[in-house]
């Protein structure tokens, strides 16, 4: 777990921003019923069809992207360096980064990303993507020393363009003989290339649902941020199961097809609440199932934990219910008791599976599949917001992880939870949950351990 | 549940009792000449709630095994699972659809349970013969709705069942169904589309 150290916090926040960076489009458009679409069915590390407008990357530069970031590093160890959609005025450009510039190499590139070249800038990166890795791991090593030496270390990790980033606190610098010190034993030491920043300390962390960290719990509030600044639009939902594809060890956490749109950004935040808005960056949506006859799923790319919370939405600043962790996975059965985690409703326990395996009609979709509903006498046991929210039973000291929230049968009661957030909520107590085994199978997923 | 179990029973009630009645109301009225057919008597819905006592590992661990194997082993005779009874919690149901004593007793080695905590159950069809019928239900769902059939849930139940949640069915809509599909339908006349989370 990562979450002890705001130090590693801080550093993972960063590779997510730089993974968010890389494979980020700007998401359009309410997912809940205004698109049906399934992407990547079978291979989570290529999404295929994004949501497009005159100001995102198109599906060829997103696929390409995704091609290169995934291969690149294998095919030209010695010159690739990274990639990034998007420059002033044009979203739809393909940007390569080469740590090396020649006509042959960038030629094998462009053949391989199958993006039309006058949709590709190619970029001088300072050092290679395996280069950059190798000093991430090296410094990432090196970081508990150099904490310990009185080095404020707030942030570290590889940047957009494949540069080196190193964020200290400022204060401590006087106390190791001033920022001139630091950066020269720094750049002595990792090379010149690092970039490196001095800021303020970074504020305590309050490790609860609405300001987690990675590794993400499930049950933590997500939300994007749609709209404008002077018209924000927040889209609730809640962070499910920790995945990793088998093919690769690539990290994913499950929440909610009808929640985003594919490559948007997720932020962990509460919707509507101040300081929600704009948060903190969890990660893109790398895989989107929402179409007549799948599942009700999708993918972000970050790093989740199997730790969920417990206890209600809200706890006063700074305290929490504690967590529960999964095991193991399985299929849910009917009789089987189960507990529900959505972000605003909290955990409830005290569900019971009725219908295991049913195909379900919400938000237009007239065959969600691998639906199991549960039942319930509490009318608060999930509301809006909650889709995503992890679904589990412990049996006896095993906590079996069985799938997320997904729509409610009865959703016509107020919800006294967060009740002026996201325009008045409804709840209910008969819950459809999508099932946790057809989406492993649907992307070859497993459990992230 | 058991609500909406009455529901169905009233409504089977009402199309078998309407079946071929003549309206008795005077003077030139709209003549249906194909009534509805007959509709089956009501399936009921296999139990499931609060029951005493606890879920044991034993159970579950015998529960994950019989789902997993069975379907393999016995597909003309299994299936579903469930756990459960009005008596215990902790108790695994499992139900086969006309089974040898042989298949029983494979079952039962196969769960490795003690007697007390096994029960088997008669079911209507094997999983596989309900499967047919809900891939049916599937493809026919456009078809289903442009007849004005608002199926908005349908899956096999763990009795082989196929349980469909419509809105507010008509009897001949209701007839319809049955018709096409066969008697094994659990029709819950009172299902709206969900809401999303």
């Amino acid at each position: 777990m990562a979450r002890s150290s705001s130090h590693s916090r801080c550093r993972r926040l960063l590779i997510a921003g730089w993974i968010a960076t890389v494979t980020a489009a700007t998401g359009a458009g309410n997912s809940a019923g205004a698109d049906e679409f399934r992407e990547n069915a079978s291979d989570p590390s290529a999404p295929a069809i994004a949501e497009m407008s005159s100001t995102s990357p198109s599906s060829e530069v997103v696929q390409g992207l995704l091609r290169l970031r995934d291969e690149g590093p294998h095919l030209w160890p010695d010159g690739y360096g990274d990639i990034a959609s998007g420059i002033q005025g044009d979203e739809d450009v393909l940007v390569v980064y080469l740590a090396e510039s020649n006509q042959d190499l960038e030629g094998q590139v462009l053949d391989f990303a199958g993006v039309p070249v006058e949709k590709v800038a190619f970029r001088r990166a300072s050092m290679t993507r395996v280069e950059a890795e190798a000093l991430d791991a090296r410094f990432s090593a090196d970081a508990q020393n150099l904490i310990a030496q009185g080095y404020g270390l707030i942030s570290w990790g590889i940047g957009e363009g494949v540069t080196y980033h190193v964020t200290l606190d400022a204060s401590s610098a006087d106390d190791v003989g001033g920022r001139a010190a630091v950066a020269s034993y720094l750049t002595e030491r990792y090379g010149p290339d690092l970039v490196i920043d001095f800021s303020p300390a970074p504020p305590v962390l309050l490790n609860d649902r609405a300001h987690d960290n990675p590794q993400w719990y499930g049950g933590d509030f997500l939300n994007a941020n749609r709209g404008t600044a002077a018209r924000r639009i927040s889209i609730p939902c809640t962070s499910g199961i920790p995945l990793t594809w088998a093919a690769t060890g690539n990290k994913y956490i499950l929440t909610a097809g009808h929640c985003y749109s594919l490559t948007e950004k997720i932020y962990n935040g509460i919707g509507n609440v101040t300081g929600g808005w704009d948060s903190n960056l969890v990660g893109s949506i790398t895989n989107r199932s929402w179409n007549i006859g799948y599942p009700d799923a999708e993918l972000i790319g970050a790093d989740g934990s199997r730790a969920m919370w417990r206890g209600p939405s809200a706890m006063p600043p700074g305290q929490t219910a504690g967590t529960v962790t999964i095991d193991t996975l399985t299929n849910p059965w009917r009789g089987m008791p189960l507990c529900v985690d959505g972000a605003y409703e909290g955990q409830f326990c005290g569900m019971t599976v009725g219908d295991p395996d049913h195909s379900v009609s919400a938000g237009g979709n007239t065959g969600i599949a691998h639906q199991a509903t549960l039942t319930s006498s509490n009318v608060q046991a999930v509301g809006q917001g909650d889709s995503g929210g992890p679904v589990y039973a412990t049996i006896q000291g095993v906590t079996y992880g069985v799938g997320i929230i997904s729509s409610v049968a009865d959703g016509y009661y107020s919800c006294t939870n967060w009740a002026r957030q996201v325009g008045g909520r409804m709840c209910g107590s008969t819950v459809n949950i999508q099932n946790i085994g057809p989406v492993l199978s649907m992307w070859n997923l497993v459990l992230d351990r | 549940m058991r609500s909406r179990l009455l529901l169905v029973a009233a409504l089977a009630i009402v199309l078998t009792a309407c079946s071929g009645c003549a309206d008795p109301s005077p003077g030139p009225v709209a003549t249906n000449t194909s009534a509805p057919a007959a509709v089956p008597e009501p399936i009921p819905t296999p139990w499931v709630g609060d029951a005493p006592g606890e879920l044991s590992g034993e159970v579950v661990n015998a529960l994950l095994r019989v789902r997993d194997d069975a379907p393999g082993r016995f597909p003309e005779t299994y299936a579903g699972v469930a756990t459960g009874t009005p008596a215990s919690e902790d108790v695994l149901v499992v139900y086969l659809a006309a089974p040898t004593t042989q298949v029983e007793e494979e079952v039962r080695a196969m769960a490795a349970l003690p007697d007390g905590k096994i029960q088997i159950e008669e079911a209507y069809q094997s999983l596989e013969a309900a499967a047919v019928i809900d891939r049916q239900i599937a493809a026919a769902m456009p078809s289903l709705l442009a007849r004005g059939i608002q199926v908005q849930t349908y899956g096999v139940g763990v009795d082989g069942v196929e349980d469909l949640g419509v809105t507010h069915p008509t009897a001949e809509q209701v007839a319809y169904l049955f018709d096409r599909f066969g008697s094994y339908l659990r029709i819950d006349p009172d299902v709206g589309p969900a809401t999303l989370l």
